[in-house]
This record gives C-alpha cells, sequence and structure tokens, in this order.
C-alpha cells in the first residue's frame, strides 16, 4: 500500500529537478561569452522506485528524478590538440614579429637603406678617381665613409635594442608562468577536494584551469596530464612545473653575449639555476629570434660583423698599399688612427670578436685633420716619380722620390743636384741647389752604400736620390727636376678602392662582392619573414579550425539555451500542474469525503 | 557541426580582420606607387631592386666621369686649336723675315710680334679647367709653365690622367683624357718653346745670318713643331670621338635600367585601385552582413 502523499514527493522532486536545469540554463548565458567557459548541462536521473505489494504481484512505481550530476560539456582530445598547436602558432607568431623588426633594422629598399649608402659611397671614390687632385671629391669620400660607418652602427644599435626588448618579454614571460603555475597549484587542491567521492563536479574551477594551460601552451609547449585524483601535471620539456604536490618556480639569470656582450637572459629552475629548455611557443621563438644565427638577431649581427670587417681588413688593405697627395701610404681608411693597425694583421686582431669588428669601425680619425687629413686620403698608387733631366745623356740614370708634405705653397721649386765623380767613375759626393746653381748646398741628411741613396730635404719633403750606374757618370754631372705639391691627379687607387665595394669578391664574404654579400642577405631576410608569415598563417588557420571544434563541444548556443529554457519551464509548469491535480484530489479526498450527515 | 555564438563571432573577426589586412596591404602601395617596402614583401624583387638601383647609380656615375672627361677634352681641344694657328701665324711672320729684303729693325719689330706669340703660348700651357692645370700632366695643381727672360720651365709631368668610363681598372693608354705638356711641346715639355726662344733670339739680332739659319733651320723647327702638335691633336680628337660614342651608349642604357626599375617596383595602378575597391566592397558587405546576422536568435522571438 503506497502513501497517499507519495505523489507529492514526486512532484517537488521533479519541480526541483526543473529549477535546477532552469538555473543551469541561466548560468550558461551569463557565461555565454566568458573565457574559457564551458557549456554545462544537469544529468537527471529516476530516482529509485517503490515496490508495492498489489494482492496479485508487486509493482515498481516511480517516485521522480533527481539531479545526479551537473557537468562540463568538453573533449580533453580537443584540447590536447589545441595546447600543441597553439604553441607552434606561439612560436610561429614571435618568429614573425621579430623577423618583421629586424627587417625594420635595415630598412630596405629605401633611399636611407644601407644599400644606398654603399652605392653613394662607391659614386664618391669614382668622382675622387676622376678628380683626384680636388679637395672637395677627398671631402666627400670622407663623408660617404661617416655614413656607411653610420648606417651599419646604426643597425647594429637597433638589433641590440631588439635584444633588450626580448629579454624583458621574456622576464614577463616568465612571471605569467609562475603566476599560471601556482593558479594551477592551487586549483588542483581545490578541484581534488570538491571531486573527492568522485560524484561532483568542479566545472567552473576546472575552466579556469584549462584558460590557464591555453595561456600557458601560448608560451611553451607543455605536456599536460591528469592524475587519478584529477591534478593537473604540466611538464615542460620534462621538469614538471606543477602537479598535485607543487610547483616549480621558473626565473631567470643573467649573462654576456660573448660576441656583443650585450645581456641575455636565461630562464633556469628557480633555486637549483639548472637550465631549462623550451621547444616551442612564445618563450622558443624570442629564443631562436635573439640567438639564432641563421634568422635570429645575433645572425644579422654577425653579416654586419662580417662586412665590417671585410672594410677593416681588405678595404683598407687597398688603401693602406695607395698614396696620398702627400705621398703617406700605409693608412688606413677605416679604423684607428695613430699606430695605424694592421687589421690583416692577426697580431692585431687575435682576440677580436665579431662585435670587435663593428665597434672598430669607423673613419680613422687622422683624416680629419684639417691640416692634412684629406691628403692622406690615397687616392694613388704609386708615390711621386718625378721625371728627372740630365746634362750628360750617357751618364747613370737617376730617380727621384719623396716623401713629406711641400711646403713651398703652389709654386714648384726647381732643383738642381750635381755630383761629383772619383777616379774610377764613382759617385763621390753630391750637392744640390734650388736656385738654379747660384748657391749650392751639400747638407746631405744621409747617403747610403754605393749605389747611393742620397737623401736630402728640401721645403718639407724628404728626397731620395738614387744614381744608377757608375760607368758614364762625369765629374760635375747635373741632375735638374722640380719638386711640387706632388702628382695629385692619379685616381688609379680610387678605382681599385671603388671596384674593392662592388667587383672585387672576398672569401671573407663567402666568395661574393660586398654588394651581392648585402643583397642576398636582404633577399634571405625578406624569405625568411615571408616563410615565417606564411607558416603563421596557415597555422592561425590550423588552430581555428581546433578553436571552432572545440567551440563545437563546449560553446554555449543561444537557441539552444532558450529551447532547453522552455523545456524546463513547461516541466516546472506541468510539475506544477500536477500538485494542483494533486491538491484538488486531496481536496476532494480530505474536505470532499467524510461529510455524511452534516 | 554544432555552431555556437562564440564560433559565429570569431569567424566573422577573423575574416573581417583578414579583409581588414588586405586593405590595409593595398593602401601602404598605393600611398606611395611602390610595390615593394620590405624584403619580404617580394624576396626576389627586392633584391633585383637593390641591384637595379645598384646598376643605375653606377651607369649615372659612370656617365658623370665620361661629362667630366669630355669637359676636360674640350678645353683641351679648344687649346690645342688656338695653339696650332699661333703656330701658324708666327710661321708666317717667320716666313716674312727670312725673305732677304727685310731690314734689320723689321726683322727686329717681327722679333717682338713672335715674343708676345710667345707669351700666348705659355698663357694657353697655362690653361685652367676649374682649378686644375690641363696640360700639367698628373702635376694639375702647379702652374706648369712659366717664362722668365728666355728661359721657360716645365713643372708637370708626362703622366696620364685617366677617368674610368667602365667598371675594372682604368688603363692609362685608353682611358687617359690629359695631353701632358711632353706631349705637346716635346722632350722636358719646353722642347718646341725652346725652338721658338731660338727663332725670337735671331729675330731680335736680325743679321743676314740670322735670316739664313731661320729660313733654314728655324722653317725647319717650325714645320717638325707644327706637324707633331697636330699629332697629339689628332689623337686627342680620335679619343674624343670614342667619348661620345661612349656617352651615347650610357645614356641609351640608362634609359632601360631607369625602365628595368620601374618595371619592377611599380605599382600597377588601375590594378591596385580594382583590388582595394574590391576588398573594400568585401570589407563593407562583411560589415553588414555581421550586423545582421550576428543578434537574431530565439531570443529575439521569445517575448
Amino acid at each position: 500500500m503506497r502513501s497517499t502523499f507519495a505523489g507529492l514527493n514526486t512532484v517537488v522532486r521533479g519541480l526541483y529537478a526543473q529549477q535546477v536545469s532552469l538555473d543551469t540554463v541561466g548560468h550558461n548565458i551569463s557565461n555565454a561569452g566568458t573565457d574559457g567557459y564551458s557549456r554545462q548541462m544537469v544529468n537527471l536521473a529516476t530516482t529509485n522506485p517503490q515496490t508495492i505489494f498489489g494482492g496479485y504481484a508487486s509493482y515498481e512505481v516511480g517516485t521522480g528524478v533527481n539531479v545526479s550530476s551537473i557537468t562540463r560539456a568538453r573533449d580533453i582530445f580537443v584540447d590536447k590538440q589545441y595546447w600543441k598547436e597553439s604553441s607552434s602558432l606561439g612560436y610561429g607568431q614571435t618568429m614573425e614579429e621579430m623577423l618583421g623588426k629586424i627587417e625594420g633594422a635595415f630598412s630596405e629598399p629605401t633611399a636611407t637603406g644601407i644599400q644606398t649608402v654603399l652605392n653613394k659611397f662607391w659614386t664618391a671614390w669614382q668622382t675622387l678617381s676622376v678628380n683626384a687632385s680636388d679637395s672637395g671629391a677627398r671631402t666627400a669620400v670622407r663623408e660617404r665613409g661617416v655614413e656607411l660607418v653610420d648606417a651599419i652602427q646604426h643597425s647594429t644599435q637597433q638589433l641590440k635594442d631588439m635584444v633588450s626588448d626580448m629579454n624583458s618579454v621574456l622576464d614577463i614571460n616568465v612571471n605569467t608562468i609562475n603566476q599560471i603555475t601556482s593558479e594551477v597549484f592551487s586549483l588542483n587542491r581545490q578541484i581534488v577536494n570538491i571531486e573527492t567521492g568522485g560524484l561532483n563536479h568542479a566545472n567552473d574551477l576546472r575552466d579556469r584551469r584549462d584558460l590557464l594551460m591555453d595561456q600557458l601552451t601560448a608560451l611553451t609547449s607543455a605536456n599536460i596530464t591528469e592524475d587519478k585524483y584529477g591534478n593537473y601535471s604540466v611538464q615542460v620539456n620534462g621538469v614538471v612545473l606543477v602537479d598535485g604536490n607543487g610547483v616549480t618556480k621558473l626565473t631567470t639569470t643573467k649573462s654576456m653575449d660573448p660576441d656583443y656582450g650585450y645581456e641575455l637572459k636565461n630562464i633556469v629552475i628557480a633555486g637549483t639555476n639548472q637550465p631549462i629548455t623550451f621547444s616551442n611557443g612564445q618563450i622558443k621563438g624570442l629564443l631562436d629570434s635573439r640567438d639564432s644565427t641563421e634568422n635570429g638577431v645575433k645572425g644579422y649581427l654577425n653579416k654586419l660583423s662580417t662586412m665590417s670587417q671585410f672594410l677593416l681588413q681588405e678595404f683598407n688593405q687597398v688603401h693602406r698599399s695607395g698614396y696620398g697627395t702627400d705621398n703617406s701610404t700605409g693608412i688606413n681608411f677605416f679604423g684607428d688612427s695613430g699606430t695605424n693597425p694592421d687589421y690583416t694583421d692577426p697580431a692585431t686582431t687575435i682576440g677580436f670578436t665579431n662585435g670587435d669588428w663593428i665597434s672598430a669601425l669607423k673613419v680613422n680619425q687622422d683624416l680629419f685633420n684639417t691640416a692634412n687629413g684629406l691628403a692622406k686620403i690615397a687616392a694613388k698608387t704609386a708615390t711621386n716619380s718625378i721625371a728627372v733631366v740630365q746634362s750628360n745623356t750617357t751618364g747613370g740614370a737617376a730617380t727621384v722620390t719623396t716623401t713629406g708634405s711641400y711646403t713651398g705653397g703652389t709654386s714648384a721649386t726647381s732643383v738642381n743636384v750635381r755630383i761629383s765623380v772619383d777616379g774610377s767613375q764613382n759617385v763621390s759626393g753630391i750637392e744640390y741647389s734650388t736656385d738654379g746653381g747660384t748657391t749650392w748646398s751639400t747638407a746631405i741628411t744621409s747617403a747610403g752604400p754605393y749605389p747611393a741613396d742620397y737623401s736630402l730635404t728640401i721645403k718639407g719633403l724628404t728626397v731620395n736620390m738614387q744614381i744608377a750606374t757608375e760607368a758614364l757618370n762625369a765629374d760635375g754631372d747635373t741632375y735638374t727636376f722640380s719638386l711640387s705639391q706632388g702628382n695629385n691627379a692619379s685616381g688609379d687607387n680610387a678605382i681599385l678602392l671603388s671596384n674593392r665595394l662592388k667587383i672585387d669578391t672576398s672569401l671573407n664574404l663567402g666568395g661574393s662582392s660586398l654588394d651581392t654579400y648585402y643583397s642576398s642577405m636582404i633577399g634571405a631576410l625578406g624569405i625568411q619573414k615571408q616563410n615565417a608569415a606564411r607558416l603563421t598563417d596557415n597555422q592561425e588557420t590550423l588552430v581555428n579550425q581546433i578553436r571552432n571544434w572545440r567551440e563545437s563541444t563546449k560553446g554555449v548556443n543561444m537557441d539552444e539555451e532558450m529551447t532547453n529554457m522552455i523545456r524546463f519551464q513547461q516541466g516546472y509548469n506541468a510539475a506544477a500542474r500536477i500538485l494542483t491535480t494533486m491538491d484538488e484530489m486531496l481536496d476532494k479526498l480530505i474536505n470532499g469525503t467524510g461529510t455524511v450527515g452534516r | 557541426m554544432r555552431i555556437t555564438n562564440n564560433t559565429i563571432t570569431y569567424n566573422f573577426l577573423t575574416s573581417l580582420n583578414k579583409s581588414l589586412e588586405r586593405q590595409n596591404a593595398i593602401q601602404e602601395q598605393l600611398s606611395d606607387g611602390k610595390i615593394l617596402h620590405r624584403p619580404s614583401d617580394n624576396p626576389v624583387k627586392t633584391i633585383r631592386s637593390l641591384r637595379f638601383n645598384t646598376n643605375l647609380a653606377q651607369n649615372e656615375q659612370f656617365t658623370q666621369n665620361l661629362k667630366d672627361a669630355k669637359s676636360w677634352m674640350d678645353t683641351t681641344d679648344g687649346a690645342m686649336s688656338d695653339l696650332s694657328s699661333i703656330m701658324t701665324n708666327i710661321k708666317e711672320l717667320v716666313v716674312q723675315a727670312s725673305t732677304g729684303s727685310n731690314p734689320q729693325d723689321a726683322i727686329q719689330t717681327i722679333g717682338k710680334s713672335v715674343d708676345n706669340l710667345i707669351n700666348q703660348i705659355v698663357t694657353i700651357g697655362n690653361t685652367k679647367l676649374g682649378d686644375r692645370y690641363v696640360f700639367a700632366g698628373q702635376n694639375d695643381k702647379t702652374q706648369p709653365f712659366t717664362r722668365n727672360g728666355d728661359i721657360i720651365t716645365y713643372f708637370g709631368d708626362s703622366s696620364k690622367i685617366s677617368m674610368p668610363i667602365q667598371p675594372g681598372v682604368a688603363t692609362p693608354t685608353q682611358d687617359s683624357v690629359n695631353l701632358s705638356g711632353v706631349e705637346v711641346f716635346g722632350a722636358n715639355g719646353n722642347e718646341v718653346l725652346n725652338h721658338l726662344l731660338e727663332i725670337k733670339q735671331h729675330l731680335d739680332s736680325g743679321t743676314t745670318e740670322d735670316q739664313v739659319w731661320l729660313s733654314n733651320t728655324g722653317l725647319g723647327y717650325l714645320d717638325a713643331d707644327h706637324a707633331s702638335i697636330l699629332q697629339s691633336h689628332t689623337e686627342l680628337g680620335t679619343r674624343m670621338s670614342a667619348y661620345d660614342m661612349a656617352l651615347n651608349m650610357m645614356e641609351g642604357q640608362n634609359v632601360v635600367i631607369t625602365g628595368d626599375v620601374a618595371a619592377n617596383e611599380d605599382l600597377d595602378i588601375p590594378k591596385a585601385i580594382i583590388d582595394f575597391k574590391t576588398s573594400e566592397s568585401i570589407y563593407k558587405t562583411a560589415l553588414s552582413v555581421g550586423a545582421r546576422i550576428m543578434p537574431p536568435s530565439l531570443v529575439d522571438f521569445l517575448r
């Protein structure tokens, strides 16, 4: 015999279940736009039936409905896929962004890029080769040199600035990881507490934890597993960052780049300082675009360094072999002044790092000397060879070379040299005159052994005079020649220098010319950036696709929620109606029966 | 697939952003008419752009070198013509002086004229282009000829000045633009002048013996010297025509390279504008579709 009021209980359970379901619909709608939210469902189950023993048999009477659980609509496999691919996306996006910044540091192809500056530098040398005696052309060469140095140094500085930006972003990323892992640890605790016994589901906490995983996997690839209690264990390349037992904090340490001396931030495990490697995600992207010698900042600094080394070693070498208008030679165009270090000499450059080449690149300060700087630009390949006229055409020919700066102004000085000869026709002494043979000077500063190499100093110039053969020298033979500011107009070394920039190949530059080296570097940069952009684009499409899949499980659909709302509202209404019916039945029973005789 | 409100929002935003990106790219190109703004826009075209612009700079420079060389040679040419006519003048005077009927003072007067003409020759020898002496060899900042009484000294040298008109090494025999004093005036740069001075001395003295010397040795000197001056002049003329041809070629090449540069990096503007309009209309459509499609759901119909 069943209880009279059993039906009331059944209906109350029904009302309650519809209410909870409606509440959940409300929760879903409220969170439709919440990041990481997954749709929740109320799982209803019939309660245990009551066995009624009737006259002939017993039968089961249903006792209503119960809320057995509220669960998330979620597909963990799609989540895992999302986490994996979002790491790759994070990597690609970072690479694309950083390569874009490197492109910015070179600003090609524009009128301000290094290529244009190189062309102007070359043009200046060509102009000098045509107008070697023109101090305007010399000034232009020097200033274009400064411009080239500035362009290279400017790009270098921009690349170095990028490194310090990257370092600070790495710091921020490490902090973010630490925040995520400590929050995951506390979420682990709460989830395990709530879910003990296996009936409750900590839906919203799990949503929050999965959202944190979305954020973490954009930064780095992580292996995420769930243990049987509900703890997430997060591993990055074998290092457990967080699990049910605790959190491994990360921190950064500083070190110095051995080549360029800029600061490097390295990510290590706090406490032990054990380094941790990253295989994907934004962090790996940052580290690669900072340290890679192929497509990272370091690689492009190395290329600028190679160009600087080329200018210091090979371009300088040609300049050193030439002569200035003051007949100075062995002067560097680029690099240090004073002791004139020969950059091709290993002794000078021993221990030179890649960075040293760039920092050594400057235009030789000596060329800025207002008195004789411009004269030191070596536009010609040979020192002054001076035409010598002999009085005795059968005598020993003489060659005259000069060094030093002529102090006689713009007019030339005519010099007569008269030799005296001993009995065996050896030159036994010389004297010279600068006034057409009126007065003779014997002030010979030095004389070598025969064949004599005489050295005289006339108006600031050191004149070296070599008299070639003895046989037909006659006593009193004179040699006449004139001294002046020098053979200014020869630009043959300027041609060689301009060839050095455009045509000559170099082993340092991988067998190409400076122009080719630079343009292929820019081409490679463009291709790397384009590649990164294309891969990122594809990856974005993939991640979007996966997000759509995920959304199709966990997302909130308003139509669906509204339908459910109607369903549960009507369910509630109907249950209430049953209650009314029962009420009427009971009313009939209680108030309408047993009224006989009243 | 089950579609949710967020799916629609994400996808809408993604495609809206793509359409904006495309529009931004075309806008950047339209703003300056160039299709290249960074190497990654088109790496191959970027390398070609760098190379073409280098070629252009090279061509312009060699054209400039050629023009410099030509103005040098034009100056030299003018001076040589003047020199030639002065030599003819002197010869006329000497022929006149060497005919037997001249009184001594008439010959001496001719000597004065020749003396002036020698001064003119020295002036021509000191011809300058800008601040460079064209007949001084490489010693071009020093005045090459000075006359001190009857001594004329040459302070230049016999070196060639080369002006490169193509990549590579300049070869003095091919690419030189100057005539040095030695080439024009013989050994030591003053042989011809010394001959003229000698003639002048004989004219100054003006005796019958001098007249005989003038008609024999003097006129011989003049003929030989004028011939050698003409020879250098002719040599210069040949080089000038070679440089003219080279200049024509360079200017032709300049047109070709400029065309290459333009073809490589200039934007096809009509096409870009059509692309721009297309992407603009796609963007607008996306926006209006978004505005219509996004909100309606069952919510709107439940009252």
